[in-house]
């Protein structure tokens, strides 16, 4: 919770629900939780214009609602908000893993918050029945559904009571995107390095295994036998030596709180040295070292001046990690900020001209359909 | 107080090495700028490049999709605009495009919400009142009520009391009844909006709002 991020929290309701929203919600990220009565009156609003914003942040999973005593306070949930500008990258990642048809669930699914299934499937099926490229299959879609619920990435939404027989709706949940897509991320950094492929494949199989096994973001996995391990690997036929290297251990484990660190500390070294050059970065990475006890003596560049003046005073420095971490993120928010700021004046300023290509796009849509030859339409 | 001015002996400032050592000399003042400095100051560090593949693409129309599609619907939220005055051709095309709009209400699980967002229950009591006005029996009723009204006013002058008193004010009871439903009935039409009968301030948040607007955002 910071001035950075309310901007950011702002800014993003503004471009997604409008500035009402964005007036509700950057009310309830400055005070807390807040009955309805006291939003009117800092907000300005009407009541209705505020139960509105309000509906729209419940149903898209933005804020929650207490009931204490007679009043119901609201309350907004700052990383819900982060989670959609996620929701494109979430999207790939489905669409790379399931294939266009979870894709199409999960983008309805996206934007109707929640639904039930038998809706959401009829819909899907009811939009695509003339595309005859995607052929959708209402049976198909139903087997797809069916997988990803049971990955998790589809999940039930919490209902007050459910009635016999009645339709249990669903909704994408949101702890789930973030561990897959971070732990994209992390797969991603740890298999990178090209000299040593089978590292990289090792680290998914492992990470894989995590998944299934341990507790999500435990600090350690609970470990994995090799044989495990080798069952897989021998399913991988282009990689020979991946099975003399796995033979060495009998034991493997991933250690997510080491390589998050790791991971964390590459990150900062990136940013220091696209910000403040090489120089500093190498005396960052000096801290860094220092940090982890192996060397004591390069570090510290103020010491060595200190010295050639004859002097007796010693400056220590060392990198506080997890302050830093803060620092860079206050900075993520802010540049993300500044970004939102200027792709909405960007579009403002060409506001006529997108509008102008939507009609044009529209126009020869029409044209299509009614048939006309490509040479009109174009 | 007594500390004061007698500074420089004391173990807590910097010697003068240390102060060469930092760059901070005696008579070396740094020469007065009295130009501005340049509007565009040049940028040493450039940001990255962007890369742009199909990956990014793809995410960026989604993105795109998702926004549009939001905008059209109704969770976002947008104050009713005052017009200028001047009819234009194109309002009536607007007009429409925003009853169709605003016709719509957002699809929530009502259950989940709690009940001072829920389309309110009030609306509900009264349409199911005016039910009971459209049946013809009931409209035939209560004609028949006042034509025996009217008839028991015209006769209570000339037959003995003494004969309907049992009936009389039962019916009476039952007639002021219903002209007390009606009279709320439209009360609550006219009405229109929700928004008084909810409505109650008790003042106590009056000073609140104040107090806390010098301390900023809450960290």
């Amino acid at each position: 919770m910071s001035h950075q991020l309310g901007r950011l929290i702002s800014q993003i309701l503004h471009r997604y629900f409008g500035d009402l929203v964005q007036n509700v919600g950057y009310d309830l990220f400055t005070y807390g939780s807040k009955p309805i009565v006291m939003i009117t009156k800092s907000t300005g609003l009407t009541r209705l214009q505020v139960i509105e914003c309000l509906r729209t942040l419940l149903k898209f999973d933005l804020a929650v609602f207490e009931a204490t005593g007679v009043a119901i306070t609201y309350k907004l949930v700052p990383d819900n908000v982060l989670l959609l500008i996620r929701y494109p990258r979430y999207l790939l990642q489905i669409k790379s893993k399931y294939g266009s048809e979870a894709e199409l669930i999960v983008e309805e699914l996206l934007q109707k918050a929640n639904s039930t299934a038998t809706q959401l499937l009829v819909t899907i099926a009811n939009k695509y029945k003339d595309d005859k490229e995607k052929n959708i299959n209402i049976v198909q879609l139903k087997d797809t559904f069916i997988s990803l619920a049971t990955a998790g990435y589809i999940q039930q939404s919490p209902v007050a009571e459910i009635k016999e027989g009645s339709e249990i709706p669903t909704l994408v949940p949101v702890a789930t995107i973030v561990p897959d897509l971070d732990a994209r991320v992390l797969m991603q950094a740890m298999a990178n390095p090209a000299d040593v492929k089978d590292t990289g494949e090792i680290m998914c199989l492992l990470l894989k295994q995590m998944y299934l096994v341990s507790a999500a973001w435990a600090e350690e996995s609970t470990p994995t036998a090799v044989t495990d391990i080798r069952e897989h690997a021998k399913r991988l036929t282009d990689r020979p030596l991946l099975m003399q290297h796995l033979d060495h251990y009998l034991k493997y484990a991933v250690r997510g709180a080491g390589a998050a660190e790791r991971l964390l500390c590459d990150v900062i070294e990136h940013l220091v040295t696209e910000r403040l050059g090489s120089n500093a970065a190498r005396i960052d990475s000096c801290q860094e070292i220092h940090r982890r006890g192996r060397y004591t003596e390069e570090c510290n560049p103020m010491r060595r001046a200190g010295q050639a003046q004859g002097g007796k005073a010693i400056y220590l420095y060392n990198v506080h990690l997890y302050e830093v971490a803060h620092t860079a993120r206050e900075m993520c928010y802010r540049a993300l900020h500044n970004l939102m700021l200027v792709s909405d004046e960007t579009r403002a300023k060409h506001a006529r001209a997108l509008d102008k290509q939507r009609r044009v796009r529209s126009i020869v849509h029409g044209m299509r359909v009614r048939g006309a030859g490509n040479t009109d339409s174009s | 107080m007594a500390g004061r001015g007698r500074g420089r002996g004391s173990t807590v400032s910097l010697t003068h090495e240390q102060l060469q050592a930092l760059g901070i000399t005696r008579g070396e003042n740094t020469t007065q700028v009295l130009a501005p400095p340049p509007l565009f100051p040049k940028l040493e560090n450039k940001p990255l490049p962007l890369n742009c593949d199909a990956a990014i693409d793809y995410m960026l129309i989604v993105k795109d999709q998702f926004l549009e599609y939001l905008h059209e619907s109704p969770a976002y939220v947008k104050a009713n605009k005052k017009t200028d005055g001047i009819e234009r051709y194109s309002d009536k095309y607007k007009l429409l495009a925003l009853d169709d709009k605003g016709r719509r209400l957002l699809d929530c699980v009502w259950n989940n919400m709690p009940p001072e967002l829920r389309p309110q229950a009030g609306s509900v009591r009264s349409t199911l009142r005016k039910r009971r006005l459209d049946d013809p029996k009931d409209i035939e009723k209560r004609l028949k009520l006042l034509e025996k009204k009217e008839s028991q006013e015209d006769t209570m002058e000339v037959v003995d009391t003494n004969t309907s008193t049992a009936q009389i004010p039962k019916n009476e009871d039952d007639i002021d009844e219903d002209l007390e439903d009606e009279e709320e009935q439209e009360d609550e039409i006219d009405d229109g909006t929700d928004y008084a009968n909810n409505y109650f301030d008790n003042g106590e948040s009056y000073e609140d709002e104040d107090d806390n607007l010098d301390d900023g955002p809450v960290y």
